[in-house]
């Protein structure tokens, strides 16, 4: 496999592995109570974390929700692209992740925390219990109910992913806050 | 039995297909002329844009940006999936899309153009135009460098999307950052 594979080749590989994913979504998984779970995943947390939220402070929490959201979606992708790890169903088929997921359901749980945990010692505290629950608890459980294939992964490595990623999300969300605030004062 | 692959098997042209992409990768992309491009693509606006921000606004811009980043993340990887064109060279060749035009050259462009243009007519007419100077000279010129493929291309099918990216980033974040709404009984 080291002979250099042109183009062409690389587009018709690709052309054949995303009609294959449609078509398995189309035969297993359209329609399927997983099929549904993910979709209300993708939508309903929407509504309960618009009744949650704190509206005083939604700019901040909204940023620091999108940029957890930028990079659940970078790595979860990177990782299924290496098969480090498979998504058997997803709502929509062509996406190399698992959508739900990475544009709801973690950036919600992730925006909350911020929200409850000011201070960044606590911060920490809870950014550690969850990241703890999602890598020992939700992640096994996924995988019981077959959402979710380990390949080359290891829940643990999934543990200390989330540790800085939350940690530099909220260190980018403050960073930006600080300058605006320090510009805002050398102008009054 | 079942007429489409297993999972399984998917993950099995996942596998086939990260891999010959990485091969071409070595050999036709990195430390080549194409590679260096994308690196200065995905670094240096970030300087320019440092330099142009208007600071005490940073909040509603960074938003936007993320708005934009998501969006362009998300279509740019659906159009290089199903495959409507073929990116040749990649920065990193696990991500199937421009990384440096979707992190970094559309979020910032679009940015810049909603800070300068506040009024919704005004901010309409400069987003036609980013989207226009990126669907009709952007793309056409990365092309004529051979930086994509178009398979099932033309130019305008991206033009609706990036007018769409650019009005509902605007007035996502314009009611974000609006004042929140008051709450009936004050809290002790």
């Amino acid at each position: 496999m080291e002979n250099k594979p042109s183009i062409e080749q690389i587009a018709e590989m690709l052309k054949q592995l995303t009609h294959a994913r449609i078509e398995n979504w189309l035969g297993a998984d359209l329609g399927t109570w997983r099929w549904w779970a993910l979709l209300v995943l993708l939508i309903v947390p929407w509504f309960v974390w618009y009744k949650v939220v704190d509206k005083n402070r939604l700019p901040e929490l909204i940023l620091f929700g999108l940029i957890v959201m930028v990079f659940t979606i970078t790595l979860d992708e990177v990782g299924y692209n290496m098969t480090l790890w498979s998504y058997p169903f997803d709502v929509i088929p062509i996406f190399p992740r698992l959508s739900s997921v990475d544009y709801t359901v973690v950036p919600i749980i992730f925006m909350l925390k911020y929200q409850y945990f000011s201070t960044w010692k606590s911060f920490f505290r809870a950014l550690v219990a969850v990241a703890f629950v999602f890598a020992f608890v939700v992640e096994p459980i996924i995988v019981k109910l077959g959402f979710y294939v380990l390949i080359k992964w290891k829940y643990w490595f999934s543990f200390l992913i989330y540790i800085p990623m939350g940690l530099l999300s909220k260190w980018i969300t403050r960073i930006v806050i600080d300058v605006m605030n320090e510009a805002n004062v050398k102008v009054k | 039995m079942e007429n489409y692959l297993s999972s399984t098997e998917l993950v099995e042209m996942t596998k086939q297909l990260v891999l010959a992409e990485f091969v071409f990768w070595k050999h036709e992309t990195i430390f080549k002329w194409h590679w260096w491009v994308l690196i200065v693509l995905f670094f240096a606006p970030w300087l320019a844009w440092y330099k142009l921000a208007d600071k005490q606004r940073l909040l509603p811009l960074v938003l936007f940006l993320l708005f934009i980043m998501v969006q362009a993340i998300t279509f740019d990887e659906i159009f290089s999936i199903m495959p409507l064109r073929i990116y040749t060279h990649e920065l990193i060749p696990v991500l199937p899309r421009m990384t440096a035009l979707d992190y970094v050259v559309v979020p910032i462009m679009f940015t810049l153009a909603y800070q300068r243009f506040v009024a919704w007519n005004c901010f309409f007419w400069a987003n036609t135009a980013v989207a226009s100077f990126i669907s009709f000279v952007g793309e056409p010129l990365f092309k004529c460098l051979g930086f994509y493929v178009p398979i099932k291309w033309k130019y305008f099918y991206g033009f609706p999307v990036l007018l769409a990216m650019g009005l509902l980033s605007k007035w996502l974040v314009d009611t974000i950052m609006a004042n929140p709404p008051k709450t009936k009984k004050p809290r002790p």
